[in-house]
């Protein structure tokens, strides 16, 4: 499963990013793969990915997320800012995988 | 407080979110943005050319016209090339045909573009000083092919003709039309006012919008926009950009263009009076902020936010701060998230009219370390001093507050 987080810039999601690779490492869970991008890329690149994360930062972008996201099918959720705040890879990651099962 | 946070994410929140979104001035912001890499690029050569230190810069003198072609063919045609970028961008979000709306889009710059006194191009209209006729001439040139498109008023060829063939001659009428248009309005004008379109452009748009944006009050103003925004969790610099973006780094290409020419540098406000002299450490300039979390809490959590902070707060990354203390939607921490940025753009504007510290001229990376940043955009020492006077003033500004909040998550922890 390929997941996507987006922010503003892409840069402070690939802090998260890195803290969820580390827990994909624990979990040894080999099929998931997890990027970071700038918003403004995500129309071009949302094909490649199975769930959307964004960072709560850029919320007030979620009307056109939920429209790209409903026109090409794939599930988005907006990180809540406490798992944001404390980069927590763990929480997030589960979020994904919850997101992509139900 | 609750008044105010209800407001602000109920009404202004929304109403927010709709401006940056707006296609135009989107575009106008990826358009913009697409310009950036050039201009990096323009400054490291820009940072050698004129080397800050006087031994280098004897040693560089003989190579300094060298160096500066590339500023020239960077900074020199930031305007040139946005005229294709925001086309570019605009067209695409109509899905539109992108590339072809960005070379009408430079054609019709160029043609507007007034000659110099030898009959050639007046090059100087390709920099920062051309920028808002490329704004108001692509927006205009994707428009014109809309309304093109939309009419079905175009040239359509058989479907056996390959895509690129039958595309080009899709793009064939709205390209004309936009061409003719700014010919025959760049003349008739001409005649009437004794002014060229892209002088008219500027004086009516182009002068007032950036002798707003290079004054205090109006960037005090932006800041605390920038700020109360934040305070909802949004990222309020972003879409402040929206509108004062384009001013911000032409007013930095101006300094730039007269750093090049040997000339004193006329602007203060500029895109590194924000990302580098203000918001060190990212918006609320909570660097300092940082370092207290790091060394001057008791509260595990806050210690805890001040280790995981610190990091990408040294690269000007502040969310784990912003989100992990809170400050967003923390009424304790809004007063000095508001007001140490101000102070810091005070400050810094204060040393560089009264010339105690060398004016911004480099871009450098918002991402660039505080203390090396401001070196590298100034050529000064100094810039340094500023920068550690700005932590020091806005550390002042967060430390009451802190403690606080330090207090409240201490007996939130001793409650456990």
């Amino acid at each position: 499963m390929n997941i996507l987080l987006v922010c503003a810039g892409g840069m402070s999601t690939s802090l998260l990013v890195e803290k969820m690779k580390k827990e994909i490492e624990k979990r040894n869970l080999k099929d998931i793969n997890v990027e970071a991008n700038a918003i403004e890329k995500l129309e071009s690149i949302i094909g490649d990915y199975d769930v959307i994360l964004v960072g709560p930062q850029i919320r007030y972008k979620e009307p056109y997320i939920k429209s790209l996201c409903e026109e090409k099918g794939k599930p988005y959720i907006v990180i809540p800012p406490a798992v944001y705040g404390l980069v927590d890879g763990a929480k997030t990651l589960d979020l994904a995988i919850n997101l992509k099962n139900s | 407080m609750e008044a105010i946070i209800k407001f602000l994410n109920d009404r202004f929140m929304p109403f927010a979110g709709k401006l940056a979104e707006q296609r135009h001035l989107k575009a106008l912001r990826e358009g913009i943005v697409a310009v950036m890499p050039l201009l990096l690029i323009g400054s490291l050569f820009l940072i050698i050319a004129y080397p800050p230190i006087e031994s280098l810069d004897k040693a560089i003198e003989p190579f300094r016209n060298d160096l500066l072609k590339v500023s020239r063919a960077t900074f020199g045609i930031m305007a040139l090339a946005a005229s294709f970028s925001i086309a570019y961008s605009l067209a695409a979000s109509y899905r539109l045909d992108s590339l072809a709306s960005g070379i009408i889009s430079i054609s019709a710059f160029l043609l507007s573009v007034p000659a110099a006194k030898d009959g050639g191009l007046a090059t100087e209209w390709l920099g920062s000083k051309g920028l808002f006729v490329a704004m108001v001439l692509a927006l205009l040139a994707v428009e014109i092919q809309r309304t093109f498109m939309n009419k079905n008023f175009f040239i359509k060829m058989p479907s056996e003709v390959p895509p690129f063939v039958s595309r080009s001659f899709a793009a064939l009428l709205p390209g004309f039309a936009m061409l003719f248009l700014v010919w025959i309005i760049n003349i008739l004008l001409l005649r009437i006012t004794n002014l060229t379109l892209p002088e008219a452009i500027n004086n009516v748009l182009g002068i007032p919008i950036m002798n707003l944006g290079s004054s205090l009050p109006a960037t005090l103003i932006a800041i605390i926009v920038i700020q109360l925004l934040w305070c909802v969790g949004i990222q309020g610099a972003d879409i402040v950009a929206v509108f004062l973006g384009p001013v911000w780094l032409s007013l930095s290409e101006q300094n730039a263009a007269a750093k090049a020419a040997g000339e004193i540098l006329p602007n203060i406000i500029s895109n590194q009076f924000i990302y580098i002299f203000v918001f060190v450490g990212g918006a609320g300039a909570t660097f300092a902020l940082a370092l207290l979390l790091l060394f001057n809490v008791k509260s595990s959590q806050l210690k805890a936010i001040g280790k995981a902070g610190i990091w990408p707060t040294l690269f000007n990354v502040n969310e784990p701060i912003t989100f992990g203390m809170p400050i967003i939607m923390n009424p304790i921490m809004f007063i000095p998230f508001i007001l140490a940025p101000l102070v810091a753009a005070i400050i810094t504007y204060m040393a560089m009219a009264m010339n105690i510290v060398a004016r911004p001229y480099a871009i450098v990376p918002w991402t660039t370390p505080a203390l090396i940043s401001g070196f590298l955009t100034t050529g000064d020492w100094k810039a340094i001093v500023l920068q550690l006077v700005n932590l020091a003033a806005t550390g002042i500004v967060y430390y009451p507050f802190l403690k606080v909040w330090d207090r409240m998550k201490l007996e939130e922890e001793s409650k456990k």
